[in-house]
């Protein structure tokens, strides 16, 4: 039997979840005997330029080539997985308005600056996704569930409850409760609330979790002294306005 | 043109690929990433954003993001650390650059040197490097792990120490698997010394080197003088890093150069100037309109004196190469050099801390309006933050000079001068030998274009 095709890709972002693809290191090694990797540019020289049965993408498609390369890939490839938040919900990247994105452009560099870029938005908003693999980085068990569902040709089911579950299961102390502006209630699990349990408090990065209550988290992070922070910390991981997260609607 | 598939130079960190005129030798590094424009987004931020957020701007080296920000926030409220702390984030920085070196060196430069193309090719083949390569990487990942939380994009550290505690058994665990792989540093550098680093026929007078060191550099200095250090035959370049005189430092110092400079971080604006450039997304910078290199070779030409004994043990017993050196493939020498320097740190700092009381991990401080920058040496040079904040604790202005930034005017022009100096040679070679130099700088265009 044939070896699957897996081409491993990036586009704009910081390539932090591509190192936790290495980081598998062990579990890399076994997934390289049972498939074959002809391309995965920060790895290696390409030896094969698809058609490809499963396509892992990280980052989101922002310079005039991320689009055309995302196009590609997809044209290429049976399955796409959006790997890690910038592919999944447009990331860090995405929190910049994309309103002042020609001025801010014009203040970095300079007034005669033409860029050809665009404003990050999810993998989706440019090609179809099939599967992601959520977090910023990706978690590497996470990872390894996905991609082994996908080998097996099962559907990876997204977690679908609160990182304030896995947080309590480790026993933290809530940092809610302690008035940080953690966004355990209305984020996605699957990272093992890694955050809040080294005492950073969450950020989103996983995205929403379904059923999210934004107005109620509004809400608070106006009783908590955030007032004027709520769209930054909601919005952390993808733009309000960018259709992933709603706005605020408690204004 | 190329394929979009194949357009970008592979096993570096971000996208770049060369546009090349090899008759009259000219050569641009195109960097062609999407502005993500970090300064911006973290304006109106809350200050305690920015170690958080600016960690994003490089999966290669959050660590170094991170603890930039904090410095220069740290300097902005002027906090006092005390010395636990202090240790903490030099193990921490020193686990980020020995990730990110075995990373770069096994992974991405050595199949250059070995004949491979890969790091699967290396299993393969060469399973012994293959086991160190793995083993190394791990051991870098377990120090930001343990320290930082996680080993991609940090969690514990933050504006006056850490949200996290540490047990002393933790540290002293820690202190035995890094000492259990020493060895492994060490045979990595003695492979490093067996790599064939191009040479060419370039022969450069040692008088073109500038000597002009400062006190600290004083053995290099007399080296140099008395012909005792043979300068390989490579374009000279500026060297710049932080030193502080005192030890082989990683956070805070002074910066400084090879041709005297000698300045405070917060004049960093003064001396490294940010230019914006037509085929790239990434800005250049420069030291009086020269180009520079920063880096892992920058630092152990600058501070040979202050490496810990085991590297620097290793440094007298080279048979073929001696330091300082201007050829820039010895950067990946020169990331042999550290990873055995700061395994030694970490162990040393690791003794220092499980000797010692329960840390105390978290100092009180006061954020007031201010503005300060901040410069720590990631893995590929000096990374400056700067930021302003206001009365209510909020960032109103932000800059980041990334080592990359710092790197590229250079990088293009020692590619031109090997088109220069190779104008015999078939083009593909010539070719390849510039995709090789691209690669041995350790670039990371992600972190350019921030």
């Amino acid at each position: 039997m044939n070896k699957l095709q897996v081409g491993i890709f990036d586009l704009t972002d910081c390539e932090g979840c591509e190192l936790q693809i290495l980081n598998l290191k062990d579990k890399l090694l076994k997934l390289a005997e049972i498939v074959d990797i002809p391309i995965w540019r920060l790895a290696k020289t390409p030896t094969d330029f698809g058609p490809f049965d499963i396509a892992l993408i990280e980052g989101t498609p922002m310079s005039k080539d991320d689009i055309k390369l995302a196009k590609k890939i997809r044209e290429k490839s049976k399955i796409v997985v959006a790997v890690g938040a910038c592919a999944h919900l447009g990331g860090i990247p995405a929190a910049v308005d994309e309103k002042k994105r020609d001025k801010f452009l014009k203040e970095v560099y300079g007034e005669n600056y033409k860029s050809t870029s665009v404003a990050a938005k999810p993998l989706s908003a440019h090609i179809h996704v099939n599967h992601f693999i959520h977090g910023c980085p990706i978690d590497l068990d996470e990872a390894e569930r996905v991609i082994v569902d996908i080998l097996m040709d099962k559907n990876p089911i997204p977690p679908s409850h609160p990182v304030c579950l896995e947080c309590k299961e480790r026993e933290n102390p809530c940092l809610f409760l302690k008035n940080e502006p953690c966004q355990g209630p209305i984020t996605e699990g699957g990272c093992k609330a890694v955050c809040p349990s080294n005492g950073l408090r969450c950020w989103g990065c996983q995205g929403p979790v379904k059923n999210a209550n934004f107005g109620a988290m509004g809400k608070n992070l106006k009783r908590i002294g955030y007032k004027d922070q709520t769209e930054n910390i909601m919005g952390a991981f993808t733009k309000p306005s960018g259709g992933v997260i709603p706005t605020d609607t408690t204004k | 043109m190329k394929d979009i598939l194949d357009k970008y130079i592979c096993k570096i960190e971000g996208h770049g690929y060369l546009k090349l005129d090899y008759n009259h030798a000219k050569v641009q590094l195109v960097v062609d990433e999407g502005e993500r424009l970090f300064e911006k987004l973290l304006v109106g931020r809350p200050y305690l954003d920015a170690p958080f957020i600016t960690a994003r701007i490089c999966g290669v080296c959050p660590t170094a993001h991170t603890l930039a920000s904090i410095s220069a926030l740290e300097n902005a409220f002027q906090v006092e650390i005390n010395k636990d702390i202090e240790h903490l984030r030099r193990i921490l920085l020193a686990g980020q650059i020995v990730q990110s070196h075995a990373l770069h060196f096994f992974f991405l430069a050595a199949p250059d040197y070995i004949g491979l193309d890969n790091a699967l090719e290396i299993a393969e083949k060469k399973p012994e490097i293959f086991k160190m390569a793995l083993a190394l990487k791990e051991i870098g990942d377990d120090i930001v792990r343990t320290i930082g939380g996680r080993q991609v994009h940090p969690v514990t550290p933050t504006v006056g120490g850490f949200t996290k505690k540490f047990d002393r058994k933790a540290l002293a665990d820690l202190k035995k698997r890094i000492d259990a792989n020493m060895h492994l540093a060490l045979e990595t550098l003695d492979l490093a010394q067996t790599f064939k680093y191009p040479t060419g026929n370039f022969q450069f007078p040692i008088s073109n080197f500038q000597s002009n060191y400062n006190d600290q550099s004083s053995k290099i200095k007399k080296d140099i003088d008395s012909g005792q250090a043979k300068m390989t035959s490579w374009r000279p370049s500026e060297y710049f890093a932080l030193t502080n005189g005192i030890n082989y430092d990683i956070i805070g110092g002074k910066i400084t150069s090879t041709e005297g400079v000698r300045a405070d971080i917060q004049d960093y604006s003064l001396n490294i100037r940010e230019k914006v450039v037509g085929h790239s997304t990434a800005k250049h910078a420069t030291h009086n309109k020269e180009s520079f290199m920063v880096g892992a070779l920058s630092r152990v030409n600058l501070q040979t004196k202050f490496l810990n004994s085991k590297a620097k043990t290793a440094i007298h017993n080279f048979k073929k190469i001696k330091l300082p050196s201007t050829n820039p493939f010895h950067i990946n020498l020169a990331q042999a050099i550290e990873m055995v320097h700061f395994m030694e740190e970490c162990s040393k700092l690791l003794g220092v801390m499980i000797d010692g009381k329960d840390p105390i991990l978290k100092v009180p401080y006061k954020a007031r309006k201010s503005e300060a920058a901040g410069a720590i040496e990631a893995p590929r040079g000096t990374l400056y933050h700067y930021y302003e904040i206001d009365d209510k604790g909020i960032i109103k202005n932000c800059d980041i000079i990334t080592p990359t930034v710092q790197n590229l005017e250079n990088i293009e022009k020692d590619a031109e001068f090997i088109l220069k100096n190779t104008k015999k040679l078939p083009e593909d070679e010539r070719y390849n030998l510039l995709e090789m130099l691209v690669r041995a700088y350790d670039p990371c265009i992600t972190c350019s274009v921030h």
